[in-house]
């Protein structure tokens, strides 16, 4: 960035300025703000002249734009005169002024990975306790005399927690919306599952706090790269911890891995409380606002498509960048998914901590359902899946609005002659799911 | 094993739910005997955990044993899913 502007300020000043500038990358401010609000900060910085610095204690003093703005190590609890009450462009600007200090200071020839900065932060202990107490006090006096100030607390955490503590977060949320059904009787309430989430939040805490950071943190886009996939179905979803959304499962020809796409709204406010609902999530599926050339998830389904700089996780998810540039073909075909992925993978080990990691796909060959029964009392389905390859029984799925159409298309199917094609199946948190119909060149979602 | 999973879930689920601050002596001798069953399986940390909760709540301090309870939670939840 070009300087249009000087500090003055002590050595004492510049060097705090210098430690915590290490902070302030560009990823956190745009993270704690939005790409808008740190593009306008740093127009603003670009004609901000002299910006006075003054170390007090901890903290650092700046004067941009008119404005003071105290400066802290969490970029949340930085203050500013200005009549905004979240972090506003003052804010940024000071941060992103100041991160070049640490730039020059303690970086002087390569910038420090963003993600050795967060390793270096330290755990945020009076956090850490207020969860672990919250969570001693709901075991103490026990579920059943939790009210609505227990959920309301629990929320607040998890509004706290945000993106640094994203699992802890995701468990508050959970626990909270236990605490509410089983307020309202609602037949949903799960004591079991409740009595899971309250220890987990206790469990989650103890390890953040033993420096597990690095291990609940959602990992990086580490993999790069252009490939040729195919997209062999797509499924929506609903979490309780407050996310909804539609996953599609693409397959690289080239690397023969499965990798998956989602598209995530959170449910946890109160303008998108309605985002789980079908109608929203199949709107997400038609949404076309994905990567560079703005393409929805419903084109992608069985389709053959190059995508050109790909971001992927250590779990092979794809990230929605912008640089990422896809190129829609031909239609797929069930030659496209090779023989080998009729193999059913061996169970992965099991990680407390990360039980979504546990996510495969593979297909059965000439499939049928089966005995597909609707239990009333426990409101899902049984069924059972054949084919050449697999003979699945005890399948289950959970009565729910994103799962009554593939109820319908079981209970449809269940019984009939054994089709020809691939059944996608997915293989999450130790249960089966069906995904999508593969048969020559159409693709059924079996959700959709 | 499943049988002593599953009455360690239960327990977990009915400790939680009715608080540790009224854990009753029936709730305790179920800890007990979870804690033997595990110790006829050679399941140690599963004896261990049991053991410690039961004698955490016998001594009265129900918000004390709140961390052994979780650690039996992701014990149980552990040997569930690897069983």
């Amino acid at each position: 960035m070009d300087s249009k502007y000087n500090f003055i300020a002590d050595e004492e000043s510049l060097s705090l300025g210098a430690k915590l500038g290490a902070y302030f990358g560009e990823e956190r401010l745009i993270k704690a703000s939005n790409k808008g609000t740190y593009k306008r900060a740093l127009k603003d910085l670009g004609g901000a002249g002299d910006i006075p610095l003054s170390a007090e204690g901890e903290a650092l003093r700046a004067e941009i734009a008119g404005e003071k703005v105290l400066l802290k190590k969490d970029i949340s609890d930085c203050e500013c005169g200005c009549a905004a009450k979240t972090v506003c462009r003052h804010i940024i600007a000071a941060a992103a002024a100041v991160n070049t200090l640490a730039d020059s200071q303690t970086q002087p020839e390569e910038e420090k990975p963003e993600e050795k900065e967060v390793r270096a932060e330290a755990p945020d202990t009076e956090y850490l306790s207020e969860l672990k107490e919250t969570a001693r006090n709901i075991l103490a006096k026990g579920l059943v005399n939790c009210s609505q100030a227990d959920a309301e607390t629990l929320d607040r955490l998890a509004l706290k927690g945000g993106a640094r503590y994203a699992a802890a977060a995701n468990v508050c949320r959970s626990c909270g919306e236990e605490i509410r059904l089983m307020n309202a009787r609602h037949a949903g309430f799960s004591p079991a599952r409740a009595a899971g989430l309250v220890c987990r939040l206790f469990n989650t805490a103890e390890a953040l706090e033993g420096g597990k950071e690095d291990v609940l943190k959602k990992s990086g886009f580490s993999r790069e790269g252009s490939g040729e996939f195919v997209c062999a179905g797509a499924f929506p979803w609903k979490t309780e911890s407050g996310y909804a959304g539609v996953t599609a499962v693409l397959y690289e020809i080239d690397l023969k891995e499965f990798f998956t796409y989602a598209s995530v709204m959170p449910s946890f406010y109160e303008s998108t409380a309605n985002a789980g609902s079908l109608r929203n999530l199949l709107r997400l599926m038609n949404s076309r606002s994905h990567w560079q050339n703005d393409v929805s998830i419903s084109s992608l389904v069985g389709r053959r498509f190059t995508l050109m700089n790909y971001k992927a996780d250590e779990r092979r998810r794809l990230s929605s960048t912008k640089r990422t540039s896809c190129v829609i073909k031909e239609r797929m075909t069930e030659g496209d998914l090779p023989e080998e992925l009729c193999i059913i993978p061996e169970r992965a080990e099991y990680d407390y901590f990360s039980r979504a990691a546990d996510e495969r796909f593979f297909t059965v060959r000439s499939p049928q359902f089966t005995g597909a029964v609707f239990d009333k009392a426990m409101q899902g389905l049984h069924y059972g899946a054949a084919g050449e390859n697999a003979l699945l029984s005890d399948l289950w799925l959970k009565y729910e609005e994103t799962n009554e159409k593939a109820i319908r298309f079981i209970e449809m199917n269940s019984g009939e002659r054994p089709k020809d094609g691939l059944l996608l199946m997915r293989i999450f948190g130790g249960r089966i799911y069906p995904i999508s119909m593969i048969s020559g060149e159409t693709v059924t979602d079996i959700f959709f | 094993m499943e049988k002593v999973i599953t009455e360690i879930e239960n327990l977990v689920c009915d400790l939680c739910f009715s608080g540790l601050d009224c854990a009753g002596s029936d709730l305790i001798k179920r800890l007990e005997r979870a804690a033997a069953l595990c110790r006829e399986l050679n399941m140690t940390v599963g004896e261990k955990l049991c053991r410690d909760t039961a004698d955490g709540l016998s001594a009265g301090g129900g918000r004390d044993c709140a961390k052994t309870l979780c650690a039996l939670a992701c014990y149980a939840e552990s040997m569930r899913n690897t069983e």
